[in-house]
């Protein structure tokens, strides 16, 4: 009985945690890519020409 | 996990930015810069029609040589570090199988989400090359490649015809919509562009390949690291 007690609340944190981890990853790998290959600054758009224009991000 | 996840994508950024900018110094990134001399030559390019391009001599930009190419390597290890992030959330989702071997398959999959899909519309553009309105371009870029990795999913993880067949259509509907018509005029020899996009597309499928390797490498490596490679 005691070991079911405490196995319940371990897994629900483990998925939790998996479910936290992914958004993050989402979350922070579209806004580095949005300011990789989308961002409008112009000395952004300079810095990453040469990337944007080789993995072909829409580029002027 | 968090840890895990953010640690795995920038080491295999890190890598994959480091091994991919090499190789394009010595393939694509000369062409650009060949492609350059032409923009510049060209006696009628009008700044005003299409967008505001990035050669005007007020704005920052970094120097020839060795800065610009740094550059390039800082946006490669950007571009590299969020391709790993997207491929190591989808990871997640396949922990029982997780191998190289697998991380390339999900490689693959960005290959073709990422790069194969937009290219069908908008063809990998070599500076001068004849483009869309920008933001038009973008808009569709982007439309392509989340139908694109929806439909990939429902195909790939689909067990049945009624997740498959919409998964189909997700594929094809960036494609039956079309890509933004081309607005503006080619300063570039079409030989040179045609080179430049086929280019782009192999080097493209080896950076999708070493991001899926060195991810899902890195990832498993620090789940047993860590001794949790079953609970998370």
């Amino acid at each position: 009985m005691q070991t079911k007690t405490t196995v319940a609340p371990a897994v629900t944190l483990a998925i939790d945690e998996t479910i936290k981890a992914r958004v993050l990853a989402l979350i922070f790998g579209t806004v580095i890519l949005f300011s990789v290959g989308f961002a409008y600054s112009t000395p952004v758009h300079n810095a990453a020409h040469d990337t944007r224009h080789a993995l072909a991000f829409p580029c002027h | 996990m968090v840890f895990r996840i953010f640690a795995a994508a920038l080491a295999a950024g890190l890598l994959s930015a480091i091994l991919i900018t090499a190789l394009q110094s010595v393939t694509i990134i000369p062409l650009i810069h060949e492609a350059e001399t032409f923009e510049v030559a060209a006696p009628t390019h009008d700044h005003t029609a299409t967008t505001e391009h990035d050669h005007s001599e007020s704005e920052w930009m970094p120097a020839e040589g060795m800065e610009r190419m740094l550059y390039t390597l800082l946006a490669n290890f950007g571009a590299a570090v969020g391709f790993s992030l997207l491929l190591i959330a989808g990871l997640t989702f396949d922990l029982p199988s997780l191998s190289a071997r697998r991380g390339v398959l999900w490689g693959l999959a960005g290959f073709g989400v990422f790069t194969i899909s937009p290219a069908l519309g908008l063809p990998p553009g070599i500076p001068g090359l004849a483009a869309p309105d920008e933001q038009a371009a973008q808009l569709w870029w982007l439309a392509t490649v989340v139908l694109s990795a929806a439909g990939l999913g429902c195909l790939v993880f689909g067990k049945t015809i009624a997740f498959k067949a919409p998964g189909l259509v997700l594929l094809a509907l960036p494609h039956l919509w079309g890509a933004p018509p081309v607005i503006s005029e080619s300063l570039v020899p079409a030989y040179m562009a045609a080179r430049f996009s086929a280019m782009s597309i192999v080097l493209g499928g080896v950076f999708w390949v070493l991001i899926g390797t060195f991810s899902s490498l890195i990832f498993a490596r620090l789940g047993e690291a860590s001794g949790s490679n079953q609970d998370t």
